[in-house]
């Protein structure tokens, strides 16, 4: 790993708190990357989300969960027990001092603790109060549970996604409905905080990831009053290929008649020419006047023919440098395999090797989530481990005794 | 009336369709002045119809379709219009004299279009040091395809959501231009902190988004599997994934409630757990090769698991196996486990039931997730108890893994007598997550959650008329946001030229006799 603690972030004054589980790891994520110091507070243990898969060479361990390492990087790792009283006293002295404080704990929770925004935020009224829940703070479905399938259903965005024959389906793997929560989050904690640098007033912001899920609107019901149906239909009269096979894999491309064949099929026609696989058919096929409403099996079966026979002579690299070439909008079907073999990531240097002692080894992580300019993202700190940073925060910060430590530990405060 | 939070924030906005407008949509509902820089040689994709009515032209800019396009005028709430012929030498002159009015510039052209138009960052730093300049597109400014067009429906493909989207047995499913929604995000966190870091050290920034990398965010932890592990995770409908073998086997002594709880993901770990057992001759079998093949024989392989495991001491199977750096450990109350495995739980939620069930009528549906034994419990009371869900093969978390397919059945068989809003009710109130697979309509005329948050807003729009724009998905505990109709094309144009940049009625008469302003 080359040095890079030397780069200064754009956001380097600043320190969040950051007390969420996989609902929010996302935002204090974005903000360390900018530069701010983030603590990410996990209850003695460590959070249960470190449980969840997948886990560095396959071992479960709490300190390996990739799923972890991956939201919290550029944080440094204290462990707090906020629901107990000396940890709530120790919670509001690092509030003194932070901008910003990221919670995902159920509407009512830091209330209940005494650790609401209506303390904090007379402790430091310049403090930033970020709180993401599935459905909001206030409202009839606040204490809904809200795990991912069920804020993905309620956010309108599931409905249209996956085939007719069976149920509407989510993307697989780890929640993105929560990503997209904390990617929000992020967006509304730089709001209040650009206004709070005018104005040094705090703001309580309120996240709620159905409406995040949303965020695509529904403008197909609002002006035709239509409710899109399933992307993949099986069951429609015609069978038209969307998804081909090609050498080593899957490419994504659709075709159609009328003005889009300008754009779409043309320079494909010109790139099978240039291969030397042409078709006749297809070149002489009358693709302005072509209707897919209006059209035959027999006539689709015959365009898709050649099309098939072209993408199977070509791995999904080629046909992606093809496609750039001839500037054609399609893309293989790229899995992470493919992906972490892409040139163009190579090319713009993308990836970042991470040090990780503690596992003896530095691991490939993806690469800033911008490229900027003066101020460039990095991952200068691996994800801590569980309570990694207690003694640099408590006792050389705060100023706890050694005596002072021992007792937290010793009554698992700490 | 309290000033808006953004009042005085001034931007340059040059985007199109989705993946830029989003960025700058929040600016303008928090009161900044966002001025949408369009024209007739940039027409934005949703300034045009996908299929304009029979006898019309392509819609130029003055053309009524360019207003009418809803999606346009969904994504673009709020902001100020001027229609700016940029192939035009003065056009560009007066995108740049916008461009210093600006505190913000942003656009999402293909790779590297705005240095062709003398519009690139590094001109314009020369005459505003301290510009903020954020250009979005595919994948990236720099690199062999920097200049690649596309839209996001397809880059999916591309950042390897496509492929973790949909049924394994199936092809992947569309999942329309998701990282369009990804981006933005990205995008305007990283302006916000440029723009306090402006105000702190004078320093501009420039900012250089790939919506690809940014999308490969969401990525990550699938990323960092292959990455350390070469394996590659694909879509997995609404389930989450098995191992094989996976559960408790029976040790000695026989007759006795002991076992040793085995759990193989990945091919290495089912090599050393050959190993383990001393590599008999069936582990060479291609029946069980590879987990996919595992686990549809695995039956079979429960079988002959056990065969082994039924020799020794359940502390002795586990000795060995940790040798050989396979998850194994003891049980002494087999049921107990098989509700709490939270040690092995791979993927999240690793539950069951997990999925889409169809109601009543036949086209609702309603997510259900059950996470834990108590959860599974008060479900069975919502459902009335039927008995097969006290059949052994059903009564614990593995049993349910196992047999998914019939215990998706017998559910919707429950599901489909009742509403989708029914079943949500019923079931969250008894403490099981479930949720309406909600489509436009019910987001918009019926879920009173997004009432509560006022999340659509009715707008008036001249040419469209009634429609709805969303606010953000947060809102602050002092400023609110307002949201105000999408502009027409060119509808700011005098107002901004005076405004703006101080431009007399002569001036503005003569770009439209040039062409400039179209």
């Amino acid at each position: 790993m080359t040095e890079k603690n030397a780069v200064e972030g754009m956001l380097s004054p600043y320190r969040a708190l950051d007390l969420t589980d996989e609902k929010g790891y996302l935002c204090g994520r974005l903000l360390g990357d900018l530069g701010a110091d983030v603590l990410k507070i996990e209850t003695p243990g460590g959070d249960p989300d470190r449980n969840q898969g997948p886990f560095y060479q396959d071992k479960v361990d709490p300190e390996k969960s990739l799923f972890w390492f991956a939201y919290n990087n550029n944080k440094r790792g204290i462990t707090l027990d906020i629901e107990k009283a000396e940890g709530q006293d120790i919670l509001k002295k690092l509030v003194k001092s932070a901008d910003f404080l990221i919670e995902s704990f159920p509407p009512g929770y830091m209330d209940r603790l005494g650790l609401g925004y209506s303390t904090l935020g007379k402790i430091n009224p310049g403090l930033i109060m970020v709180a993401i829940t599935p459905f909001g703070q206030t409202g009839p479905y606040k204490d809904f549970k809200g795990p991912d399938i069920v804020v993905w259903a309620m956010g309108g965005r599931m409905y249209s996604i996956g085939e007719d024959d069976r149920p509407p389906t989510r993307i697989s793997h780890h929640s993105q409905a929560y990503l997209q929560g904390g990617l929000e989050a992020a967006t509304g904690a730089m709001l209040a905080f650009y206004h709070r640098q005018m104005t040094g007033e705090g703001q309580y912001v309120d996240v709620s990831i159905q409406a995040a899920a949303a965020q695509q609107g529904n403008s197909a019901w609002d002006s035709r009053n239509i409710v899109p149906q399933r992307t993949m239909p099986t069951r429609s009269r015609l069978r038209i290929t969307r998804v081909w096979q090609c050498k080593d894999g899957k490419v994504s491309f659709g075709y159609a008649g009328g003005r889009m064949a300008e754009r779409f099929v043309k320079p494909f026609l010109q790139w099978m020419e240039n291969e030397g696989m042409a078709d006749s058919y297809l070149t002489n096929f009358d693709w302005e006047d072509f209707d897919m409403a209006k059209t035959t099996q027999a006539t689709i079966d015959r365009i898709e023919e050649p099309i098939a026979r072209f993408f199977a002579s070509f791995t999904k690299e080629e046909l992606l440098e093809g496609a750039v070439r001839n500037r054609m909008m399609f893309y293989p079907t790229f899995n992470t395999a493919d992906i972490l073999q892409s040139p163009q990531l190579d090319a713009r240097d993308y990836w970042e090797e991470v040090e990780h002692p503690e596992l003896k080894t530095s691991i490939l992580y993806p690469g800033a989530f911008a490229k900027i300019s003066g101020n460039p993202v990095t991952i200068s700190k691996r994800p801590p481990l569980i309570g990694e940073h207690n003694h640099e925060i408590y006792q050389q910060e705060l100023g706890l005794s050694p005596e002072e430590f021992k007792k937290l530990e010793e009554s698992k405060v700490i | 009336m309290a000033k808006k939070m953004l009042e005085g924030l001034k931007v340059a906005d040059f985007t199109t369709v989705i993946a830029g407008p989003v960025i700058t949509k929040p600016l303008a509902a928090y009161g900044a002045t966002v001025l949408k820089i369009e024209g007739r040689n940039h027409l934005d994709l949703f300034r045009q119809g996908m299929v304009p009515p029979v006898g019309t032209d392509f819609p130029g800019p003055f053309n009524p379709w360019a207003n009418r396009n809803p999606a346009g005028a969904f994504y673009n709430t709020g902001k100020l219009s001027i229609s700016l012929n940029l192939a035009k030498a003065k056009g560009r002159e007066i995108a740049k004299q916008f461009i210093m009015w600006a505190d913000i510039v942003v656009e999402n052209f293909a790779g590297g279009a705005m240095k062709r138009m003398g519009l690139g960052y590094e001109e314009l730093k020369e005459i505003k040091p301290d510009l903020i300049m954020l250009s979005s597109c595919m994948q990236g400014q720099t690199g062999p395809h920097a200049s690649h067009p596309g839209y996001g429906t397809q880059l999916v493909n591309l950042a390897g959501l496509s492929s973790i989207a949909g049924w394994p047995d199936r092809e992947p499913a569309g999942i329309g231009p998701y990282t369009d929604y990804v981006a933005p995000r990205h995008s305007l966190v990283a302006i916000l902190a440029a723009l306090d870091y402006r105000r702190r050290t004078g320093k501009g920034q420039y900012i250089d988004m790939s919506q690809f990398e940014s999308g490969l965010q969401l990525m990550a932890p699938l990323l960092l599997e292959t990455a350390t592990t070469g394996r590659v995770s694909e879509r997995e409908g609404n389930y989450n994934p098995l191992a094989a073998p996976h559960g408790a086997y029976p040790c000695l002594p026989t007759r006795t409630d002991r076992y040793c709880v085995i759990a193989i993901y990945t091919d290495e770990e089912w090599k050393n757990f050959c190993y383990a057992m001393g590599n008999p001759e069936w582990t060479e079998s291609p029946k069980f090769s590879t987990l996919q093949a595992r686990r549809d024989n695995e039956e079979e392989l429960d079988k002959l698991v056990e065969e082994w495991t039924i020799q020794f001491l359940p502390e002795d199977v586990v000795r060995r196996l940790r040798e050989a750096e396979v998850w194994a450990g003891v049980l002494d109350n087999r049921d107990e486990w098989l509700n709490h495995q939270p040690q092995i739980k791979r993927q999240s939620p690793y539950t069951a039931p997990h999925g889409i069930y169809r109601c009543h009528p036949e086209y609702r549906w309603c997510a259900i997730a059950v996470t834990n034994d108590e959860e599974w419990q008060s479900f069975c009371r919502v459902i009335g108890d039927p008995a097969w869900t006290k059949e052994s093969r059903f009564s614990t978390l593995h049993g349910r893994q196992e047999n998914v397919e019939e215990m998706d059945r017998l559910i919707a068989e429950w599901t489909s007598s009742h509403t989708a809003e029914d079943v949500m009710a019923m079931m969250q109130a008894a403490g099981v997550a479930a949720g309406v697979l909600q489509t436009g309509e019910d987001l918009m005329e019926k879920d009173p959650q997004m009432a509560h948050r006022h999340f659509y807003w009715e707008l008036q729009h001249p040419e469209i008329g009634r429609y709805r724009g969303v606010a953000p998905s947060f809102v602050f505990h002092e400023f609110p946001y307002e949201l105000q109709r999408a502009p027409l094309m060119g509808e700011h144009n005098e107002y901004a030229l005076k405004e703006f940049l101080g431009m007399s009625d002569e001036e503005i008469e003569e770009l439209i006799r040039e062409g400039v302003l179209e």
